[in-house]
Order: C-alpha cells, then sequence, then structure tokens
C-alpha cells in the first residue's frame, strides 16, 4: 500500500519547508521507540518522526496529538494537530479539541499568575530560598507551557539565590533542558561547563554522564565533531546513568559517540580510544553494527564498513540531534575511507575503486574530483589511462620554489614599505580635507584622461 | 656676436674635469648668472642666428648654454629657424645632455620636457620616446618620482604609445621629492642622492601632490590593462589601494582603483585578490562599502556554477556603465571559463575533452560550449597564448584528452641558482636604499625635535629616578626630628 494522496501532499509540503524526509522503514515502531524516553523530548521526537518518516508519520502524529494533549502545552498541541489535519484528516485526532485548548489556556493563565504573585511575595519578605523555588516553579510552570524563553529567564533568576552547590546544578540542569529544547547549542555547552567547573568530587561523579552528554550534543549541534565525539567517548558507564535518562539512551551515546569518532578519529585512535575503552565498550555492546563498522574501519575492509554502516542511516536520520549532521558525518567517513584505501598506492585504477566505492553503478570519478577540490585527497585523476595518481612532490623543486617565492615576496614588500616611508616623508599621504578637492580633479580628469 | 660666444662657450672651462666640486659649482653659478644677465640685445642677436648659435655649442658639453639658447628660441614668438632644424636641435640636446649639468637649470628643463611631453612639439612616438629617454638620463633607474613621470604616462595613455614608455614606467619608484632639504654638498656632486637635486628649488620637477602619485599608478594601471598585463596592472593597483592615509582620508581614485583591482585580480589570478598588509583600515572599510556588485562577482567567480557568476555581471550592469568597467566585465567573462579549465589541473593530470566541456560552463551565457569542437579551440587557443601549460592529445577512442604539464617555473639547477642570484643581488639593491632613506630620515627636522624630545624626557627620568633615590637617603626622619627638636 503507497502513502496516501494526503500523505503525499503533507511531505510535500514538509519539504518545500526544508525538512528531511526519509522513506524508508526504520527498524523500530513508533511505541518501543519512544518507551525510551521520558519529558519534553518525546514530543519532539514524534513530531519529528512525523515530519520526516514517511512509514511512521501518521501513527507518530497521533501519538504526539495524545502526548501534548497529557500536558499542558497548548501551542505543541496546535503544532501537533496543524500537521495531523494535513497528513491524515481521517484520524479522530485530527478533529480539533477547542474546549481541552480553552480550559488548558484558562488554567494556564491562573497558574502563571498565581505563581507570579506567590513569588511578589517572597521577594517582599526577602528570603532567598523561598524566591529561588518561587523562581524554579514559575520557571517549571513556563517550561510546562511551552514558553521556553520566559522559562529560561525564571530559572536564570534562580542563580542569584543559590546557597549550595546543588541549588546551582539545578540551576544549570534546567538552563541546560530549556536550551536543548530551544536548539541554543552553545547555551548548552556553557551552562554545562558551568557545572564542570565546580569541583566537588561525589557530584561530579554523579553528573559526569549528564555533563559529557549534553555538552557532546551541544558541540554536535554546533557541528564540532571531533570534540562532540571526544566528549561522547568518556561517559563513564560506570557512573549513574539515571541523570541521563529522558535525554538519550545508552544506544544514542554509542552511536553517536562511535560514528562521530569514525568520521574524525585515525585508526589509531579508533582503536585505542574507541574499541579499547573500557567504559564505552558498555555503549558500543548496545550497537553492534557501529562496533563491527569501526573494527572493520581499522582493519582495512573499507566497503564492509561502509555497507555496514548503510543499515544505520535510516535511523539516524529519524534521530532528534543527528538527524541534520547525518549527511555531512557521513559523507566524511566516506571520504575518508576512500582516502585510506588509497594511501598505500601511488596509482590505482578508478575501476578498483568502482568496485570498492561504487554506488549504484556511478562512476566514483566525480566524487574523486570534488574530494580533490575541497583538498581532501591528495592525487590526480588521469581520465585517459583510467587512473587515480598520487601527487608525488619532488620535496626538492617545493624548497626551492618556496625560497623563490619568499625572496620575491621580501623584495616586493621591502619595495613597498620603502615607497611608503618615503610618500610619508614627503608629506604624501592622502588626508581626509583633500578629499573634496580631490573629486574635482578627479571629475575634471576623468573625462579627458580615463575614456582614452 | 663674438662677444656673445665667448660668454655662451665660457663653461665648462678646458680644465673643469681636474677642479673641486666647490670650483665647479662656483663655475656654474658663475656662468649661470652671466648668462642671466645677458641684455635683450644680445637674446635679438640670438635669435637672429639661432642654427649659428645652435651649431656653436655642444650639446653634451655645453648643456648650460645649448639649453638656454633653446629656451630663448622656443619662447620667442618668431623665431628665425626652420621647424625641422629646431625640433632636430631638441632631440639631440634631450638625448645627449650632460645630466649633472642640467641640475643647474631645472627651470629651464622642466618647460622644454613639460612642451614635449604635451605634444606640441613632436609626433606621440616620438614625443613619448625621448621624453623617457630624457628621464632616464636624469635619473638612470627612474625611481625618483617627478611631475613628468605623470606628464608621460598620461601622454603615452592617451596617444596609446605606450611600448617607448615602458622603460621609465616599468620601473620601481621609492623616493618622492622632498620639500625643504639642506644639503651642504654641491649640486655637481655625482654621489649627490636623488632627493637633492630632483626637487621644486631646482626646478626639475614640479610640485608633486598625493593625487599626481596616485593618478600616475592609476594611469599605469589602465595601461597595462590595455595590453592585458594583468599581473602588473594588478599591482599598480594596487599601489593605489595601498596608498598611505592619514586622518582615516580615502581618495576617490583610490576607491576607483579598487573595483578595478578586483576584477583585474581575478584576471591575473583566477580569484579574488587579498588587501596588502598595509592596507589602511579606513580605506579598506570604505572599499568594502563602495565596491557593492563587484565584490559579489569575485566571489562567484571561482565557483563552479556559472549560472550566479552570470547573474551578478547581468544584474550588477548599472553599476559597470556608471564606472566604465564594461569592457572590464567582458574580459572578466571572458576569463571564467579559462580559469574553470587551469583550475582542473589540480584535479586532472589529463581530462577528456568531453569533461571539460561538461564541467565548466561559459562565463558569458552561464550554458556550456555546445561542442568538443569550441572546447578543443578554446583550450588552444589558451595553450598558445602560454596561459595554460599542457597539449591536446587523441586517446585509444579517437577521443581528445587534455594532458597538463608540471608548471615549474626553471628548468634547470643553474636556472634556478640564477633566480635565487638575481633575488638576492636585489634585496641587496634595496637595502642600500633602506640605507639611504634612514640616513636621510635621521637628519629630517620631525625626526631631530622627536629625538630631542625623547632625549629630555629620558634625562628628566633619570633626574627623577635619581632624585627618589636621594630623597630616600635624605629621609632620615629621625635626624630631621632630632634636628630641629
Amino acid at each position: 500500500m503507497g502513502p496516501s494522496s494526503d500523505l503525499l501532499a503533507f511531505f510535500s509540503r514538509m519539504k518545500s519547508q526544508g525538512a528531511i524526509i526519509v522513506e524508508d522503514l526504520p527498524k523500530f515502531d513508533v511505541e518501543s521507540y519512544i518507551s525510551n524516553y521520558q519529558g519534553r523530548t518525546r514530543f519532539d521526537r514524534l513530531m519529528l518522526l512525523g515530519e520526516s518518516s514517511v512509514p511512521l508519520c501518521v501513527d507518530a502524529l497521533k501519538a504526539a496529538v495524545v502526548e501534548a494533549k497529557n500536558g499542558r502545552d497548548v501551542g505543541r498541541y496546535r503544532g501537533a494537530w496543524e500537521y495531523i489535519r494535513v497528513a491524515a484528516p481521517n484520524e479522530p485526532e485530527a478533529i480539533r479539541d477547542n474546549a481541552w485548548i480553552e480550559s488548558t489556556e484558562t488554567a494556564n493563565k491562573a497558574e502563571t499568575a498565581r505563581l507570579e504573585v506567590e513569588l511578589k511575595g517572597y521577594r517582599n519578605n526577602l528570603i532567598k530560598e523561598s524566591i529561588r523555588m518561587g523562581n524554579e516553579d514559575l520557571g517549571t510552570h513556563l517550561e510546562e507551557t511551552g514558553h521556553l524563553k520566559e522559562a529560561a529567564e525564571a530559572y536564570g533568576r534562580m542563580r542569584h539565590d543559590v546557597g549550595t552547590t546543588k541549588h546551582i546544578v539545578d540551576c544549570a540542569q534546567h538552563l541546560v533542558s530549556v536550551a536543548l529544547q530551544r536548539r541554543d547549542w552553545v547555551s548548552v555547552i556553557s551552562n554545562a561547563s558551568k557545572v564542570s567547573g565546580l569541583q566537588a568530587t561525589d557530584l561530579e561523579r554523579d553528573l559526569q554522564p549528564y555533563l559529557k552528554a549534553v555538552s557532546g550534543i551541544g558541540q554536535l549541534g554546533l557541528g564540532k565533531y571531533h570534540e562532540a565525539a571526544a566528549s561522547f567517548l568518556q561517559i563513564n558507564s560506570a557512573g549513574s546513568l539515571e541523570s541521563l535518562q529522558g535525554l538519550i539512551t545508552s544506544n544514542d551515546i554509542a552511536i553517536y559517540g562511535g560514528l562521530l569518532a569514525l568520521a574524525t578519529m585515525d585508526r589509531k585512535d579508533l582503536q585505542t580510544k574507541v574499541l579499547d575503552n573500557p567504559t564505552f565498550r558498555t555503549f558500543l555492546e548496545h550497537e553492534p553494527h557501529v562496533r563491527k563498522a569501526i573494527s572493520q574501519f581499522i582493519n582495512g575492509r573499507y566497503s564492509t564498513c561502509l555497507s555496514t554502516l548503510e543499515v544505520l542511516q535510516t535511523d539516524c536520520l529519524l534521530d532528534l540531534y543527528m538527524q541534520k549532521h547525518v549527511a555531512t558525518i557521513f559523507t566524511r567517513i566516506r571520504r575518508k575511507c576512500i582516502v585510506q584505501y588509497f594511501i598505500p598506492f601511488s596509482c590505482v585504477t578508478i575501476q578498483s575503486l568502482d568496485e570498492a566505492f561504487g554506488r549504484g553503478g556511478n562512476s566514483i570519478e566525480d566524487e574523486l574530483a570534488s574530494m580533490i577540490r575541497d583538498g581532501a585527497l591528495s592525487a590526480r585523476i588521469d581520465s585517459k589511462s583510467k587512473l587515480l595518481v598520487a601527487v608525488s612532490t619532488d620535496p626538492r623543486a617545493k624548497m626551492q620554489a618556496k625560497a623563490l617565492n619568499v625572496a620575491r615576496k621580501y623584495e616586493h614588500e621591502a619595495k613597498e614599505r620603502l615607497r611608503r616611508i618615503n610618500v610619508i616623508a614627503s608629506g604624501l599621504e592622502v588626508t581626509r580635507g583633500k578629499r573634496q578637492t580631490d573629486e574635482h580633479w578627479y571629475e575634471g580628469e576623468r573625462t579627458s584622461v580615463l575614456t582614452g | 656676436m663674438e662677444q656673445l660666444s665667448s660668454v655662451l662657450t665660457s663653461y665648462p672651462p678646458a680644465s673643469a674635469s681636474s677642479t673641486s666640486h666647490k670650483q665647479q659649482d662656483e663655475l656654474a653659478r658663475v656662468y649661470l648668472s652671466a648668462i642671466a644677465k645677458l641684455s635683450a640685445s644680445n637674446k635679438r642677436l640670438i635669435l637672429e642666428q639661432p642654427e649659428a648659435f645652435l651649431k656653436l655649442l655642444d650639446p653634451a658639453k655645453n648643456s648650460i648654454g645649448y639649453l638656454f639658447v633653446l629656451n630663448t628660441i622656443l619662447n620667442a614668438s618668431e623665431p628665425r629657424i626652420g621647424r625641422p632644424s629646431l625640433l632636430d636641435a631638441i632631440v639631440v640636446f634631450l638625448l645627449s645632455f650632460d645630466p649633472i649639468q642640467v641640475r643647474y637649470v631645472g627651470n629651464y628643463l622642466l618647460p622644454l620636457l613639460e612642451a614635449v611631453g604635451t605634444g606640441k612639439l613632436f609626433p606621440p612616438q616620438v614625443a613619448v620616446e625621448i621624453l623617457a629617454t630624457a628621464m632616464l638620463r636624469l635619473d638612470s633607474n627612474a625611481s625618483m618620482f617627478t611631475s613628468t613621470h605623470l606628464l608621460l604616462a598620461t601622454y603615452a595613455y592617451e596617444t596609446d604609445c605606450v611600448e617607448p614608455a615602458l622603460k621609465v614606467l616599468e620601473r620601481d619608484i621609492t623616493t618622492y621629492p622632498i620639500a625643504a632639504q639642506k644639503e651642504q654638498r654641491f649640486l655637481c656632486d655625482p654621489e649627490l642622492p636623488l632627493t637633492s637635486f630632483i626637487s621644486v628649488q631646482t626646478g626639475l620637477t614640479a610640485p608633486v601632490k598625493a593625487t599626481t602619485v596616485l593618478e600616475y599608478d592609476f594611469i599605469r594601471g589602465l595601461i597595462y590593462m590595455s595590453r592585458r598585463e594583468w599581473t602588473k596592472a594588478r599591482k599598480a593597483l594596487e599601489r593605489v589601494i595601498a596608498y598611505p592615509t592619514k586622518d582615516k582620508g580615502v581618495s576617490k581614485i583610490m576607491i576607483d582603483a579598487h573595483k578595478k583591482w578586483l576584477l583585474v585580480g581575478l584576471l591575473s589570478d583566477g580569484e579574488a585578490p587579498q588587501f596588502p598588509g598595509y592596507t589602511s583600515a579606513a580605506a579598506k572599510s570604505a572599499y568594502n562599502i563602495m565596491a557593492s556588485g563587484y565584490r559579489e562577482v569575485a566571489s562567484t567567480f571561482s565557483s563552479p556554477k556559472a549560472i550566479d557568476f552570470v547573474n551578478e555581471v547581468i544584474s550588477n550592469r548599472p553599476i559597470w556603465l556608471e564606472d566604465g568597467n564594461v569592457s572590464l566585465i567582458q574580459e572578466v567573462q571572458v576569463a571564467y571559463q579559462k580559469w574553470q579549465i587551469l583550475n582542473l589541473r589540480r584535479i586532472y593530470r589529463e581530462v577528456s575533452i568531453y569533461k571539460i566541456q561538461e564541467s565548466t560552463s561559459s562565463g558569458e551565457t552561464g550554458e556550456p560550449l555546445a561542442n568538443p569542437q569550441q572546447v578543443i579551440s578554446l583550450v588552444q587557443s589558451m595553450i598558445d597564448s602560454k596561459a595554460l601549460k599542457g597539449e591536446i592529445t587523441v586517446g585509444p577512442d579517437s577521443e581528445s584528452f587534455l594532458t597538463f604539464q608540471g608548471e615549474q617555473e626553471w628548468s634547470s639547477e643553474k636556472d634556478f641558482a640564477g633566480e635565487i642570484a638575481q633575488a638576492h643581488h636585489n634585496i641587496n639593491l634595496l637595502s642600500q636604499e633602506y640605507k639611504a632613506s634612514n640616513e636621510r630620515l635621521s637628519g629630517h627636522r620631525d625626526y631631530v625635535r622627536f629625538m630631542i624630545r625623547e632625549l629630555k624626557r629620558a634625562d628628566k627620568d633619570d633626574s627623577d629616578a635619581g632624585g627618589f633615590d636621594a630623597q630616600i637617603e635624605d629621609e632620615d626622619l629621625m635626624n630631621d626630628i632630632v634636628h630641629h627638636g
């Protein structure tokens, strides 16, 4: 059964809005996938499935509507309803529940007003702890009702009245949570690092997985893949993983860490920091595919490594944090494989590269050309003999060219500077005052001189 | 007549070469005042028989006298000399004058050069040639800027007689006329630095302003552009845009030069040029504001998406029209595909013509070329014009390929050694110039004043510091109290 016309219309709209559309069936179903997560991330993830996955769209959106109605965030409900109205207008969830919207909105407003009044009372009494808790309550409420910016402000105000290390950590965790929802990666990293700097040993041990995970997500969001990989690889599986609940699962950690490492690290680091890393191994056990791909890369079986990864691609494309980076990360891994494959040779036939890396009968030549253009591969293509030839640099010629270049550059620069000294010594600089007369001169001259 | 001739030929005396600079200087000045005092009747005498007087004097030896006679003739309303013989005399003089003697008569020489450089006397080809030669006689390196430089460049550009002017235009100018300069040595001293005799006082240059210098380099840029020597044009314009400024001043010539510089940079290097490190910040920000359109073209030039490039060129057409850069933009459009092909050498060692046709597009239409024949002729023209090192070969399936060849500039160790020696020599010469500039500037009034101030301050600091130490020693409070008590 192909997708219905409503669904097609929905996805063409999504595509025009820049969403990534995944048509393949992922390895999970909505129910089991979402049960791994808790809290507000559930809704975000369901919506992402709805936006991106053709086979899971309707199920995910229905679940999203239910999820929204379980909470108090009217904006979320409206968003989910907008989607399902287009994607599956015949489902019962596609009928707008105005009564719920109204009652929830009224209740939310009343609650906000109540909390603000309370907070004002605490402020008047000048009891620090109460003010802090008042801010926290207000922040939580605002976050739950989807007012993320205001929530962040309320949480931010908590910091003025912190008393213990625990308070600082609470405050930072709230801020990180809001920043993650707002996709404000810089704020995620900075708040996480504030906690890392606290130097409270037992607290640090408990929080280590959480801090590393959120910094990893933040760095991933900013496209700093190498740093992100390092963060994920450092997550201590022996530490308390409770703090990660609702955020990411052990499987996610394995995939994020493994793929990012594969994309950014060299063979030696992959062996020592990933495969031989006792703490990360626990995570890798959840995702045997990633583990297999890494060891295949290390053993030089690049094409099998890539086909192993191919399996993971669909799932990654439906991941909340990974989705936008999948294309880049997979291209990097692929390019790395090609580069590694080529290293031992001075010359390889394009045919053999096609056999190893070719995709769907298309020749790899164009891809090689773009790699060379980007500087990823140091080689030249010989289209006549169908060869990829390594660039053999003659160090002597290179040195000579460099020496000459330096000499010429030096001479040029020295001359220019000498000129400048003498221009200034003769008082011939262009000054601001001269500008007017200058223009006058210029207009006159232009007609006579420059038209020649 | 007799008397007049004896006055005119009295300098230089036969024994002049053996005398000291001081005596030579005196002799020259005496002679100058003698001919300056010649009465009107004497001048009339010259005008009556100009050719006789010109014959009497040897332009190479009696340069001052010869120039004086020439000047008298040129200033007269109706000289009794045929124009051809007068022009001959001028040519002979300008090609053979004594460079030391004319230092005394800059006020006669400059008007003559100006008359030549404005085309009043000779046809352009001749005028440019003798003007350039005369300039090199005066200053063999032509490394000092004078008002005549601009005259030459403008005239050569206007009359499109560039070739004979190049021997001057290609020299590197490193010094500029200085206003007041105390010089102990005599004008006739051959060792005298350029700045001491080429100045407004000696009359060998008219006053030079910043715009004079800017315009000179700007016109040099235009000249090289008309010769399609893009790298030289870029360097000339680079001098204009990086010209020293103060008080955040920016000249309109600099703004205009920057626009051309961006385009010429694309032609010479295939990518947007980088500002030299010494460009002033004020100028840079002015350029960035004023060069909209140009920057967009420059940034799309190196991208393989020809259509983006073409769109930028078309949409900014009013700007090109207004700035008078239409033909330059057309050059850039033609060069677009050539650079795309040249850049393929970084990717391919041998590339099929079909691939070139497929992966590069024309900068004029934004479309790939219609057939392989056009590609082949384009590539062949690039090879012929030495823009591309490579050759077109035919592969096994009778498909044509372009083979790129190495880009090494020199072929043997000997060549390389020669290149390095040349560079070394140039740098050595430069360091001499640096020394000379340093010496000259050390004597500059402002610098001396600055040094005196610095010294005074250092003295003051020293005395302060000493005083403080002394005070500590003195500051024996107990003693003081005891003393007063």
